[in-house]
């Protein structure tokens, strides 16, 4: 058991920024949309490591493997609509019953699996990151949000905006190899219709599904006794 | 060597105003096969629960379990997993991940057994049980019966000395579940491991269990080898008599009480050592009780351009006032045949009339006004958080107001004897409950066509007796009622005609007797016990009924 | 797919993160128009042979479109091609539109290899020793999927079949859906727990998990993984002394061709068809041995 414990840290404290700063020297001239792409897909590490570590019940871990199982049929079902898709809402219910953690993985496993489907590429480690640290914050909000159905549905919308504008970034340091502000401005310009069409389905998704979700996990974390985490 | 001793268990649910075990004791030695019966609510699986104790419900608990001479509270946590092995009646239920691979090797890798040795054990595991073909297959491509044998596969692999198997065919088709029951009985007889399988229909499974442990209100009624059983009175109330195989139900109810027959073959010798063969029986012309219902003519129905004909040139007349049941086997497209008459599929030709007008002319919901649909699961059929939320929506749906729609919800629950189910979730009731409340929505719309999609599946046979009643009050009332099934018993004793679904077209329908008594081997126990002595006769009571006719002419 | 989804996950991952890598942060024509090639010919052998004329059109069209508009957002660059409104549109600015569309097509290509070839069962033997909880999850996720859209018709069907809706509208097909949706998270939620404690029967959450996979590493494995990795090294070193140093601003520099750049030309040529030898080698070995049968 301690050997994995010094393995874990050693991933922690050496390997990560290893990789970040090896591959900053190597690719010189794209040293910006490496180091981009490095933290995104390494920002996974650090709570992945926290849940593993964390006492889990066995129903919780299946419940959350549900909510990413709705949430990828959520997004598979409405793929013919571009950026009309639910998993920001199932991600945040997810966070507000179950804790930041349990929305984190829901976010980053709901890209990982879909994209199973819809293709993986460069782009699959930012939809984790973002996808899961929309469920952290909401985890970390959870107390507020569960009491401000405003604060939920303005927190849905402005996630959506956020997916869009990080999504941008990308694509612009990863063309251009730095922030390239016309190509940047025309990049949200042409995902505007997208990002509208996104926000505006987080907040009718989470204004149709939290309540009567949050009214099923409350009934079978009541039923079965599960733990409060949505406390923590 | 004893296994396991149950020792005056008693237990109360939190809040239950009585016991659903009391002073429940038994004893079984390694190696043995016991069947765990009784109806719904006995007490079966809270029982089999507490002898696993990582499922052990919370409660009152008096007495002690004893897995090898300790007390299963302070057995070592991996030999409690790995030594008793639980099946749950539900195969999509227990299985957890999504390759067969990693279904079989998934409770070793639990138990933190070496990579190496889960090789080995699961490759062995796999040829054992016929699971090589499908072992990097995904687990939801399996047919059920396949399901079945996984779960069965993936506890074996742990190497347990206990089995304990709730209700494991009451999902299954009836070839799926005798062979299911004949791989059980190979385990304990070729691997020593002891069984305790609950179950309702004991017409595969008593013939090769050592043992029957008869649960009744939370006691053990009987403890004994099958044979016994005839020794047992009073116990003639339907939840066990009714389960009995076709030959141990004729030679009770004759009275012979000493080494009961259990199959075919000595139901046979038993009638035939007493009774001469007769003629059969005349049976009057069939006459439809009211006018056509429902009328299909040449059928066809495939699900895409390119794949094979499901159904074709299929025709059938069903009339209402009439309980018509189609039989046949595995994907012979019975679950079909009631989508394209429910309009829920398009049959690419053929006409199909609805009480004389063609589906095509329904406009909207008025199809399903008129022809409802009771899916395979029961609880498909429910959207809402309480039964009563449930009975409520069916009615507002059709316009009808809150209050009007609230009493007559309550009305209905009444009549079905279901009102105590009404404040509840319908996932927290029992299967026979559960299929009531689906009934009662489905009737609140008051069609005259009424289908039925294997209405008996995982019915112990008292819920059976009261489907079939409700089933009368309708065909009463002038509906037409058209199950499609696999239970041959249910459909000989209940149905006023009999259809056989095959290749996509129905090839023969005709009243239960004529059509039984001409199949030989798509027909019912007591047909073939009485084959060739009483001929024409169908169903227990009809065989019962002709020997003792026969006693009192002698 | 054939052979080359057959390798053990482990140096393909490696392959995929090195020629994925180096495809995307190496702004070198000769790296870009390399990698284009080879993941062409990968996706042709993964398919083996069946590309979609829709799906080849599509990286034409995407190709154009980065190549045009490039001009639009960058007027850096000394060599005008004309003007429009006043502001230069110049050579460089086209070439580098044409030098991103290369890259930008390549690593599509090779990302839909890597579709083709690392199936989730791949990703979750790398992933899963690390995280043993996130792999249950990601196991247990991927085997509702299918479950779930099964209920999901069957409830729809059963809904439907009850006479439900009152009218074909969309309001009312859109009311139903919902009702339908929220009937299946009930189902599933319910359906976790069950599952949850086939888990806890079979011994989840004891102490000491171990990991299993069907999945073996083989000679030939060691083979890919050893060229991988050597390939890997001489093409990094050579990107990481800027030996590849190649600019389109102002003015375009000419293409390295320094003895480092033209020995990481080579090797990066040979890592980005290394599989497509593998797989070639395997047809011909096998034409060869069935020959002599």
């Amino acid at each position: 058991m301690k050997v994995k414990k010094y393995v874990s840290f050693a991933v922690m404290l050496v390997i990560i920024p290893a990789v970040v700063i090896g591959g900053a020297l190597i690719f010189r001239e794209r040293q910006s949309a490496w180091i981009s792409l490095a933290v995104a897909a390494l920002s996974c590490v650090p709570v992945v490591i926290l849940y593993e570590k964390k006492e889990t019940d066995a129903r919780e871990l299946v419940l959350i493997a549900a909510m990413t199982a709705l949430s990828v049929v959520g997004r598979v079902l409405f793929a013919p609509l571009p950026g009309f898709k639910p998993v920001t809402a199932f991600v945040v219910i997810t966070a507000m019953y179950f804790g930041g953690e349990a929305g984190f993985l829901t976010g980053a496993l709901t890209a990982l699996i879909s994209n199973f489907t819809f293709g993986q590429g460069p782009w699959t480690p930012f939809q984790m990151a973002v996808w899961g640290l929309t469920g952290l914050l909401a985890g970390v909000l959870s107390s507020p949000l569960r009491r401000s159905r405003a604060l939920l549905l303005i927190y849905g919308a402005l996630s959506g905006v956020a997916f869009s504008l990080i999504m941008d970034i990308w694509t612009v340091l990863w063309a251009d190899g730095y922030l390239n502000f016309p190509r940047y401005a025309a990049a949200v310009l042409s995902s505007l219709p997208f990002t509208a069409v996104y926000a505006v389905s987080n907040v009718a998704f989470l204004l149709l599904l939290a309540r009567p979700i949050g009214k099923i996990l409350d009934r079978v974390k009541t039923k079965y006794g599960i733990g409060a985490a949505g406390k923590k | 060597m004893e296994i396991l001793r149950v020792e005056d268990i008693t237990f109360r649910y939190p809040g239950a105003r009585s016991d659903a075990l009391s002073d429940v004791s038994f004893s079984l030695d390694e190696g043995e096969f016991a069947v765990l019966c009784g109806g719904t609510g006995c007490g079966k699986t809270t029982l089999l629960k507490l002898i696993k104790r990582e499922l052990s419900p919370f409660g009152e608990r008096r007495g002690e379990i004893y897995y090898g001479g300790v007390p299963v509270g302070l057995l070592d946590c991996r030999i409690a997993v790995g030594g008793i092995g639980y099946v749950t009646q539900d195969p999509d239920d227990g299985i957890v991940t999504d390759r067969v691979w990693h279904e079989l090797s998934f409770g070793l890798e639990n138990l933190g057994v070496p990579s190496d040795e889960i090789r080995r054990r699961v490759g062995e595991a796999a040829s054992y049980f016929g699971l090589e073909r499908c072992f990097n297959s995904r687990t939801d491509e399996l047919s059920g019966g396949l399901k079945q044998l996984l779960c069965l596969a993936s506890v074996t692999v742990m190497r347990p000395r206990l089995l304990l198997l709730d209700e494991p065919t009451a999902q299954l088709d009836p070839i799926a579940s005798s062979e299911f029951t004949a791989f059980l009985s190979r385990l304990s007889r070729e691997l020593g491991i002891t069984v305790i399988a609950a179950e309702h229909r004991l017409g595969d499974i008593l013939p090769v269990a050592d043992r029957v442990i008869l649960m009744g209100g939370g006691n053990v009624v009987f403890n004994g080898p099958p044979r016994d059983l005839g020794n047992l009175r009073g116990a003639e109330d339907l939840s066990v008599y009714g389960a009995l195989p076709a030959a141990s139900r004729i030679a009770r109810a004759l009275g012979d009480y000493d080494a009961l027959p259990l199959t075919v073959r000595e139901g046979r010798e038993f009638l035939e050592s007493r009774f001469a063969p007769e003629a059969a029986a005349e049976e009057p012309p069939y006459v439809p009780p009211g006018a056509p219902a429902v009328e299909a003519k040449g059928v066809s129905f495939r699900y895409g351009k390119n794949d094979p004909d499901v159904l074709s040139d299929l025709s059938m007349t069903v009339y209402g006032g009439e309980f018509f049941a189609v039989l046949g086997g595995n994907g012979a497209g019975k679950t079909t045949l009631l989508g394209v008459i429910s309009g829920l599929l398009n049959a690419y030709s053929g006409k199909i009339k609805i009480n004389g007008k063609n589906i095509r002319e329904y406009r909207g919901a008025s199809l399903n006004r008129t022809v409802a649909l009771l899916p395979q699961d029961p609880s498909t059929v429910f959207v809402g958080g309480t039964v009563r939320e449930d009975l409520c929506d069916m009615l507002t749906s059709r316009g009808i107001g809150k209050d009007e729609a609230l009493s007559r919800a309550e009305e209905a629950a009444r009549r079905f004897g279901i009102s105590d189910l009404l404040d509840r979730h319908p996932y927290d009731t029992s299967g026979g409950e559960r299929q009531k409340c689906a009934l009662a929505k489905l009737l609140l719309g008051t069609p005259s066509v009424i289908l039925l999609d294997e209405p008996t599946k995982g019915l112990d046979a008292a819920s059976k007796a009261e489907l079939a009643k409700t089933v009368r009050g309708l065909t009463a009332g002038g509906a037409a009622v058209i199950a499609v099934t696999h239970d041959v018993e249910f459909a000989a004793e209940h149905a006023d005609r009999c259809a056989l679904l095959f290749a996509g077209g129905i090839v023969s329908t005709d009243t239960p007797r004529r059509f039984f008594s001409e199949n030989s081997f798509y027909t019912t126990a007591a047909n073939r016990i009485a084959r060739g002595i009483f001929p024409g006769e169908v169903t227990c009571a009809g065989v019962i009924a002709r020997c003792r006719a026969a006693e009192a002419g002698k | 797919m054939g052979d080359i989804a057959r390798f053990h996950p482990f140096p393909l991952f490696c392959w995929f993160a090195a020629v994925i890598s180096v495809s995307v942060f190496v702004p070198n024509p000769v790296i870009g128009v390399t990698s284009l090639l080879g993941g062409g010919c990968l996706l042709f052998v993964c398919r083996r042979g069946r590309l979609r004329a829709r799906t080849a059109l599509s990286y034409v069209l995407l190709f154009a479109l980065v190549t045009l508009t490039n001009p639009v957002f960058s007027h850096g660059g000394k060599t005008p091609l004309f003007f429009v409104n006043g502001t230069p549109v110049t050579l460089e600015s086209a070439a580098y539109g044409a030098g991103l569309a290369v890259g930008i097509v390549s690593v599509l290509l090779l990302c839909a290899c890597w579709s083709e070839v690392m199936s989730d069962e791949k990703f979750m033997y790398l992933f899963g020793r690390a995280a043993p909880k996130l792999s249950v999850i990601l196991s247990a996720a991927q085997r509702m999927i299918p479950r779930f859209l099964r209920r999901m018709r069957t409830v729809n069907g059963a809904v439907s079949a009850l006479g439900a809706r009152t009218s074909q509208s969309f309001s009312d097909r859109a009311a139903q859906s919902m009702k339908v949706f929220y009937a299946m998270t009930a189902w599933s939620a319910e359906n976790s727990i069950e599952t949850a404690s086939a888990m806890k029967a079979r011994g989840y959450g004891l102490c000491g998990r171990t990991s299993f996979s069907p999945v073996r590493f083989r000679a030939k494995d060691g083979v890919l993984l050893a060229l991988t990795l050597a390939l890997t090294a001489v093409t990094f070193t050579g990107v990481g002394t800027g030996a590849l140093g190649f600019e389109y601003y102002p003015e375009i520099t000419g293409i390295p061709s320094s003895p480092l750049a033209l020995a990481v030309y080579v090797s990066f040529g040979v890592l980005s068809f290394l599989p497509c030898f593998f797989r070639v080698g395997g047809v011909l070995k096998w034409k060869y041995c069935v020959s002599r049968i």
